[in-house]
């Protein structure tokens, strides 16, 4: 319809030639077209509001439904409007959203999609794009709504039941078969005094009853202070498994995770990876905290965490001895042990800390690394697949 | 309104991943080969009849301008066989689409086609004419068999034949601007996706190209309309020099045909985005082509409505004043003529009579020569003069706006065409003299309005000192007249070399004052006492004071003035000696 401006100008003209009124009412209907079809094309995109309503946190396998809202918020009708929305591959496929609708004055649709969540990650959903146009085909606009929509899809999460994880702090919540540690708050019985024995732990009411002096037997227990300390740094995982070795490291770390916050223990963890919040990569440390709301801000970072190559799992390691306290557990994931780590973990161990070691992408036959933890101490595990983690079901 | 009742629609029903096939449109392919009763309709029925009525339009104009040369033009007639033609060539055109003949079977299709179209054609016009005359033909192609290919009805046919064409290539782009399954992209597994996707636009057909077909016959038909219409409507003689008048009314047909026209360019668009939309498997929601059309149709009524309010007409002669001018270009031309030929014949004259040959002959009388043309007559409007022109002045206002914008738009729309101008030379060294004389005449403004604000300022400053040069001492109150009184003897003084510094006050300095008149001491006194109140009192200076300070001014004036005397008087003697050094 770019024609229409010359046909504009040519019946001019022909009017002003022949001196026909009703040419010049045509001119003005012609005009009229072009002109008022460009002030609607353009007032169209301007009017249109949308908003996406969702959750915006899922677990992996979920269906997250999307309800996408539109509104003209204009007082002049929208002919058609074609919505494109753009979406991660990993949550929909085809990753995007197509549609063509008319919207009525201050008319309101609403759309929906769905997205499978089949990936853990941080997914932006859009932009938007809108495109619309007149009725004759002369004007058409198109327009990007910037979106600040993301989805958090958590990362697999492997139910443990057991998982023997050395540590020696007292007073914890978890049963243990060294009986130095005995927490006051869990009597499991009374015993015959013998010499030594605390008068404070004497229970009373039984010796009375019995005649003898009887004191209270307490249930050993202690507290697994534990920091998981994940290797992200992509140069130390080889280059073949570099992706899915990264991804069960996460899966390892949640479930680890998981498992303790369950037990109700304290968690913290220390990623070399890199958070997509932070603008540039940094190391990430969760200080070890208990309670269901670190485990979601253990989850929400794992979600977000991609691998990097700017710190040095060593860097990790140093970092992560500030935040863990005297006789609290170490869990290293990483790829690899090499002499290097090794040494890293002796010193942990001399330090005090109680160290395992949990390997998904050894690169030399596994048990030699494990004879070589077992000399050190340390207890080492190797997780290839997601049912090795069978071993602690 | 609609946003609150039915607002929310289940888009699962219409994305065909969820639930394909319940979308009001048809989602992707569920459209192809299926077809609604209203599409049916609008296919089969409605557009037939808006292309035959468009093409009607135009043969109706074109009959106008036919009748008013030949009264014999059987121009109902006409008008009726070009609707019906119409209809049938988007008929014919959508059965061959249809039944895929063999081009030996759609040659034949053709020729049969053209021959009833011509019989239609020949036998049509007596319904004009009479039975009478078609007996009396009957009989005449039976004496003579070439008398059936009358000129009249060779021109008819042909007219007939170019409106048939027409319909029936409106028909098919508008057909082509459809969606067809074989436009699809096969699977990926599909031995014909390979096939597909090495096809020139991947199988896909220009529907841009088509659209623009559409566009481009609608409005070459409507120029040629208008044109055929305003020829109908004017004098062709009084068109030539510019002097025809002003025609109102409604003009239906063409009317009819840019409403037609424009719906049917909206539809086109429709039917072209939709396409592309079902190639694409985009999910069309609720009813868009049913919204489409009541939205194009009051888009259309609020645009005429508005150009109702306008006006249309114009009183300010442009008109007469172009014709004026075309006949005073035509009549210079012709004395130009006119006096060459005097010339030319003047010298053949000349030859002949030394050959006398044009001897005897008759003087031939000598024409007139033509007077120049009046100047315009002013044209006749009822109302009053001032609302004419007023209505001139919109009209014209709007007119300009109207085509001012179009041109900016068409060369805005074809910026990329103009980028290139810049590399050539001659471009660059006009746009190199333009930005100069920008420059030039930008700083030579500057120095001007420099200028004006010096002369501006100077001039203020002289008005300021006016009072002082030429000072009327009635209009000036006591106070200022002693102030001028004093500040005059201070002049006068320092003319004479013992003026008063600045840092003396006016006591200090009345010392040397009455040392330097010795025969006006007193009123030099007299006259600095008087300044010395006048200036820092703040009582009133009264009449009798300020004529006793002016008497006293006009004393010293007087000593001062007889001072100078003295002291030129004295300085001609003395300069011989210092010239000659003789005593």
């Amino acid at each position: 319809m770019q024609n229409l401006l010359i046909f504009i100008i040519g019946l001019f003209l022909i009017a002003a030639l022949f001196r026909v009124d009703f040419f010049f009412y045509l001119l003005y209907v012609l005009f009229g077209v072009f002109f008022l079809s460009q002030i609607w094309t353009d007032r169209t995109l301007r009017g249109i509001e949308c908003k996406r309503e969702y959750t915006d946190r899922a677990f992996l396998g979920e269906r997250v439904p999307v309800k996408l809202h539109l509104r003209n918020k204009n007082l002049l009708p929208v002919g058609w409007l074609r919505i494109h929305e753009s979406l991660p591959i990993q949550l929909r496929s085809p990753n995007f959203f197509n549609h063509v609708l008319s919207l009525l004055p201050k008319e309101k649709v609403v759309l929906h999609y769905e997205l499978d969540c089949r990936r853990r990650g941080y997914y932006l959903l859009g932009p938007l794009v809108l495109s619309s146009g007149d009725l004759f085909g002369i004007h058409t606009r198109d327009t990007e709504i910037p979106s600040n929509d993301f989805l958090t899809v958590y990362p697999q999460i492997v139910p443990l039941a057991k998982l023997d994880l050395p540590a020696q702090t007292p007073f914890g919540s978890i049963p243990t078969k060294q009986r130095i540690f005995e927490d006051p708050a869990r009597m499991i019985g009374v015993r015959d005094y013998q010499s030594g024995d605390s008068l404070r732990h004497i229970h009373w009411k039984t010796t009375a009853s019995k005649g003898v002096l009887q004191v209270k037997r307490f249930e050993p227990a202690i507290s697994i202070e534990s920091q998981i300390l994940l290797n992200l740094n992509r140069s130390e995982y080889s280059l073949s498994r570099v992706d899915t070795a990264t991804e069960l490291a996460i899966v390892v770390a949640a479930s680890i995770a998981n498992y303790l916050i369950e037990k109700k223990q304290t968690v913290g963890l220390c990623c070399n990876g890199w958070d997509l919040l932070s603008p540039e990569p940094q190391l990430i440390t969760l200080p070890p905290r208990k309670g269901r709301e670190q485990l979601m801000n253990i989850l929400e970072v794992l979600a977000r965490v991609r691998t990097a190559d700017q710190f040095p799992f060593s860097d990790l390691l140093r970092q992560a001895k500030l935040h863990l306290t005297w006789g609290g557990t170490a869990i290293i994931i990483t790829g690899h042990a090499d002499e290097a780590l090794f040494e890293n973990m002796l010193l942990m161990k001399r330090g005090g800390f109680h160290v395992m070691l949990i390997l998904v992408d050894p690169q030399t036959p596994f048990v030699t690394i494990k004879e070589r933890a077992k000399e050190v101490g340390i207890r080492a595990y190797m997780i290839w697949q997601e049912s090795d983690l069978d071993v602690w079901r | 309104m609609s946003g609150d009742k039915g607002a929310l629609v289940n888009q699962e029903a219409a994305d065909p991943a969820i639930a394909p096939g319940l979308s009001d449109e048809g989602a992707g392919a569920s459209a192809f080969g299926h077809r609604s009763p209203t599409q049916i309709a609008l296919e089969e029925v409605i557009r037939p009849i808006a292309i035959a009525a468009m093409l009607t339009c135009i043969a109706i104009s074109l009959s106008q301008l036919v009748s008013a040369l030949s009264a014999a033009w059987p121009g109902e007639v006409f008008c009726a066989l070009v609707f019906v033609v119409s209809l049938e060539s988007i008929h014919s055109q959508r059965l061959l689409w249809r039944l895929r003949f063999t081009v030996r079977d759609s040659f034949r299709f053709r020729f049969v086609e053209w021959v009833v179209i011509v019989v239609l054609v020949r036998f049509a016009v007596y319904l004009d004419y009479g039975m009478q005359r078609l007996t009396a033909d009957v009989a005449a192609w039976q004496a003579d068999l070439a008398s059936f290919f009358d000129p009249s009805f060779i021109v008819m046919s042909l007219l007939v034949m170019l409106f048939w064409w027409l319909a029936s290539r409106l028909s098919q782009t508008m057909q082509e601007l459809e969606a067809s399954p074989a436009e699809r992209m096969p699977s990926i597994t599909d031995p014909r996706h390979y096939l597909h996707s090495t096809m020139p636009r991947h199988g896909l057909t220009d529907r841009r190209a088509r659209l623009n077909q559409i566009v481009t016959i609608f409005f070459w038909g409507g120029a040629v309309m208008l044109l055929f219409s305003g020829l109908a409507r004017v004098d062709v003689r009084d068109l030539i020099v510019l002097r025809h008048s002003r025609s109102s009314g409604v003009i239906l047909n063409v009317l009819i045909y840019f409403l037609i026209g424009l719906l049917l360019i909206s539809q086109a668009q429709y039917t072209n985005l939709k396409a592309n939309w079902e190639l694409q498997n985009i999910p069309i929601l609720g009813r868009l082509g049913r919204r489409w059309l009541l939205l194009a149709i009051s888009f259309l009524l609020l645009i005429a409505l508005i150009a109702v309010l306008l006006p249309v007409g114009y009183s300010v002669g442009l008109m007469a004043v172009l014709s004026t001018a075309i006949q005073w270009i035509m009549y210079i031309i012709l004395q130009i003529v006119f006096t060459i030929l005097f010339i030319f014949a003047t010298i053949i004259s000349f030859f002949l009579s030394l050959l006398r040959l044009g001897v005897g002959g008759e003087e031939m009388p000598l024409r007139e020569t033509p007077a120049p043309p009046p100047p315009p007559a002013a044209v006749a409007e009822a109302g009053s003069p001032w609302w004419q022109v007023i209505r001139s002045l919109i009209f014209w206002s709007i007119l300009t706006a109207v085509i001012g914008y179009s041109f900016y738009r068409f060369v805005v729309d074809r910026w990329g065409l103009f980028r290139g101008l810049p590399k050539l030379r001659l471009i660059t060294w006009l746009l190199q003299l333009w930005r100069g004389l920008r420059l030039g005449t930008r700083r030579a403004m500057n120095r001007l309005r420099q200028q004006i604000r010096q002369r501006r300022a100077s001039r203020q400053v002289q008005t300021a000192k006016g009072p002082l040069r030429y000072l009327s001492l009635r209009r000036l109150s006591p106070r200022e007249r002693v102030r001028y009184f004093y500040l005059s003897i201070l002049r006068r003084s320092a003319q004479q070399g013992f003026g008063r510094l600045p840092s003396m006050t006016p006591l200090e300095y009345a010392a040397i004052l009455e040392k330097s008149v010795p025969m006006a001491v007193e009123q030099a006194h007299e006259l600095t006492q008087a300044f010395v109140e006048a200036r820092y009192s703040e009582h009133e200076i009264t009449k009798e004071r300020a004529s006793v300070a002016q008497e006293a001014w006009r004393s010293v004036k007087r000593a001062l003035t007889a001072r100078r005397r003295l002291q030129r008087a004295a300085q001609p003697e003395a300069r011989p000696v210092e010239v000659d050094g003789a005593p």
